[in-house]
């Protein structure tokens, strides 16, 4: 037998249906802590210290937003459109509280994050992801340095790349506190992006050695 | 006419009742659990995964959490000058931060000024996005109180410096900064 919120039925006394309402109660310690492979989901069991508490959380699909009553913030799971793939994520909502701005549901994860580079990628809150690497070498003439980077996994858009010279080889028009060589990015492509950045080379530093980091954001 | 909700009695039934005599409340009791349980959870007699989460809605709370070992905790809390945001707290009580931030927008506009707006867990504020080329960056409609870290990196394919910047402030927040009048991309860190 499952939980069965309509019992005891009628006027009969609820002596004659006992083994209901044995279920019914014996139905809160099995599902406020569901187990599974030794692990106890959702909440602390009844009958422990913790009771009422929570354990491992299981979100389950979402298909609509839920409306927020005051004072509340709203956590769910819902299917998030994304480039790389629909899939499951996280999602929060908070009251409105600036009149011009709506209070949109804001995608808190995304599926994937690479943690071992040399290029790393994470998220932000909002259907953001974030990609950070470096480039480093040596320049032995005075070209402008070029580089051609590929995000991954691939954004719908790619929005902010941008390029820092970690380098105090800077070589003309510098100015008191610009310590860097010039730089710039431009976007070529949904996942691609270049860097240009001006030579550290000098006759007085043939084979000048340097490094660039950045980092690019895109919509999920 | 609306049904009356039925109201939970925990105390029931009483040592001296006739089992017959609590039939009402066992069926209030049975019912109310099972209302309640509903809102965020599974529902008690589904098929599966009854005690799974739908949502979890967080109740402003006014008092300090507290976290034991082993525990860390997500609660909403009320922020001044926003509204009831997500905060965390890690094992052993410590420091609380705020986890969630203002909302977060994303409006794009190829070729013009475009910002973005995000947030980082501590009460950080992120601005990204393309300025230029009126050389002016506004940070509105959330003006900051200080400036972390701003980054600019020129667009295009022609290598140039970082440029100066100004930060204008009104009202003792920072609502714009001023910088060279070309394409920059930028992202800025801050505090509300």
């Amino acid at each position: 037998m499952t939980y069965n919120p309509n019992i005891p039925v009628g006027k009969d006394s609820p002596a004659n249906q006992q083994a209901q309402i044995k279920t019914n109660f014996s139905q809160f310690p099995t599902i406020f802590s569901s187990t599974a492979l030794g692990v106890v989901y959702n909440h602390t069991a009844i009958n422990t210290a913790n009771q009422g508490k929570h354990e491992a959380i299981i979100l389950t699909q979402q298909t609509a937003d839920p409306t927020i009553d005051n004072d509340f913030v709203s956590l769910y799971a819902k299917t998030a459109v994304q480039a790389s793939g629909n899939s499951l994520q996280i999602f929060e909502r908070i009251q409105q509280f600036k009149p011009t701005i709506p209070n949109d549901p804001i995608q808190l994860t995304f599926s994937t994050v690479n943690v071992a580079g040399p290029q790393y990628q994470s998220f932000l809150p909002g259907g953001y992801i974030l990609y950070v690497g470096s480039e480093s070498g040596t320049a032995i003439n005075a070209n402008n340095l070029a580089f051609n980077i590929t995000v991954s996994p691939t954004p719908s858009i790619l929005l902010t790349p941008i390029a820092a010279t970690n380098t105090s080889s800077a070589r003309s028009g510098a100015l008191p506190g610009q310590i860097g060589c010039k730089i710039c990015t431009n976007i070529t492509a949904v996942n691609k992006f270049t860097i240009t950045m001006e030579s550290p080379y000098s006759t007085l530093n043939p084979m000048a050695p340097f490094k660039l980091t950045w980092m690019a954001i895109g919509k999920v | 006419m609306t049904t009356p909700t039925p109201e939970f009695t925990p105390n029931t039934p009483q040592a001296k009742d006739i089992i017959g005599s609590s039939q009402d409340q066992f069926l209030q009791n049975f019912q109310t659990l099972y209302n309640a349980f509903a809102k965020n959870h599974v529902a008690l007699d589904a098929v599966s995964g009854a005690g799974n989460h739908k949502v979890i809605d967080l109740s402003q709370q006014n008092k300090n959490i507290q976290t034991s070992n082993n525990e860390l905790s997500m609660y909403s809390r009320d922020v001044t000058g926003q509204t009831n945001q997500l905060f965390m707290r890690f094992e052993n009580n410590q420091p609380e931060f705020q986890f969630s931030n203002q909302q977060p927008t994303f409006t794009h506009s190829p070729g013009v000024n475009t910002t973005f707006i995000t947030f980082l867990p501590g009460n950080l504020v992120v601005f990204f996005g393309t300025v230029g080329p009126t050389g002016s960056l506004s940070l509105e409609p959330y003006p900051l109180s200080n400036i972390c870290s701003a980054t600019f990196c020129a667009v295009g394919t022609t290598p140039r410096n970082t440029p100066f910047t100004t930060v204008v402030e009104s009202g003792g927040k920072i609502t714009s900064i001023t910088l060279e009048k070309n394409f920059y991309y930028f992202i800025v860190v801050g505090n509300p």
